[in-house]
């Protein structure tokens, strides 16, 4: 297997398979566009600006792993939310590690446009916000709430949910 | 930016700290006007997390934790509030109701979040209508309702009520108003009397 090299934002060069990083889109055309067949020592790496190579490699891994899957399929926002489907055995332990390096992971995914590691990571930070108050969501993400009284009471007022009691 | 170098120095030498990568996180995410240039030159780390991310997760959220989201920070409930969340929310829930239109249109928040609570409001007032009317037996009756109109006043209105008794519960079928028009119960909003 051609292999390619790419340089990580930690200046750390990281060499992946060429078939495996296509299903990246962006590697995709640009392996297309310089026209890297395979692997040349005297080739220098391709310059990633946003990925570390930490996220790189389980990007990367994640590819290796879902080389088979079919395409996914076309973004149509109401098909995609009538089937939520529940994260793989295999993709839910991929994805256990902290929070930050999962950011790290879907930042690398969206910048590397690989759609189905994206869709998988998302889901499963989605899955972990799921039946958390406002109060836990921010000490887990550790956010400051920046709201004024009024604000809070008007997006309260809002979203005031119609229990029937 | 030091905290950033320091976030940076500590994960080249293996030994990420993840209470500092969280504090990065909490900046970045107080900071919502920082540009996106300073956000590109910067290295992905977990402190930059951008909206469109954001708003990727919370596609895949019901809207009863999309609410909870709101409710973090004015970040998160801005990009909580966008119609590309709530569009396909209320078609799913809703599925045979028309488009937005009128109060909803005019709404503070995004339309299709105000049409969301709109129907779900309208549902939660017709329900609870229809089972103070369990125990009503076949026949039509004389019902005052005050309505919260579309304008967001409150209107009162005589009306006939149709109700049918299946033998374990009972229902109205249609109401007819003095005028002779014809609404279904789910056109109400808020009923407060009989």
């Amino acid at each position: 297997m051609p292999g390619i090299k790419l340089l990580t934002v930690d200046n750390e060069i990281v060499e992946v398979d060429a078939d495996t990083a296509k299903q990246s889109l962006l590697l995709r055309s640009m392996l297309h566009d310089l026209g890297v067949t395979e692997i040349d020592d005297d080739e220098e790496a391709i310059s990633l600006p946003h990925v570390t190579a930490a996220a790189l490699r389980k990007a990367m891994a994640w590819c290796a792993h879902h080389k088979d899957d079919p395409p996914p399929p076309e973004d149509d926002e109401n098909a995609r939310d009538l089937q939520p489907q529940q994260l793989s055995s295999w993709d839910a332990e991929f994805l256990r590690m902290d929070q930050s390096a999962l950011f790290e992971l879907i930042q690398a995914a969206n910048y590397l446009d690989i759609r189905g590691l994206l869709d998988t990571a998302c889901k499963a930070v989605a899955d972990a916000i799921r039946g958390r108050s406002p109060e836990e969501i921010r000490k887990a993400f550790n956010i400051r709430c920046d709201f004024t009284p009024q604000e809070e009471e008007q997006v309260r007022r809002e979203t005031e949910w119609c229990e029937e009691k | 930016y030091k905290l950033k170098q320091s976030v940076m120095s500590s994960r080249q030498s293996r030994g990420a700290n993840s209470r500092l990568q969280q504090a990065d996180v909490s900046n970045w995410l107080q900071s919502r006007q920082r540009p996106s240039k300073s956000r590109a030159a910067a290295a992905a780390t977990a402190d930059n997390l951008p909206p469109e991310i954001l708003l990727q997760i919370f596609r895949y959220m019901s809207p009863r934790t999309l609410v909870s989201c709101s409710l973090v920070c004015s970040q998160w409930s801005d990009i909580a509030a966008s119609e590309s969340l709530w569009r396909p929310i209320c078609h799913r829930c809703f599925p045979k109701q028309p488009e937005p239109f009128g109060i909803e249109l005019g709404a503070a928040c995004g339309v299709w979040k105000a049409t969301f609570f709109n129907r779900l409001r309208k549902h939660a007032a017709s329900r609870k209508y229809l089972s103070s009317l369990s125990n009503f037996s076949n026949g039509d009756f004389r019902v005052t309702l005050d309505f919260i109109g579309s304008s967001g006043r409150s209107l009162e209105a005589s009306l006939t009520a149709r109700v049918r008794n299946s033998g374990r519960h009972s229902s109205i079928v249609a109401f007819s108003s003095s005028a002779g028009q014809n609404c279904l119960p789910s056109d109400m909003q808020a009923v407060s009397r009989i």
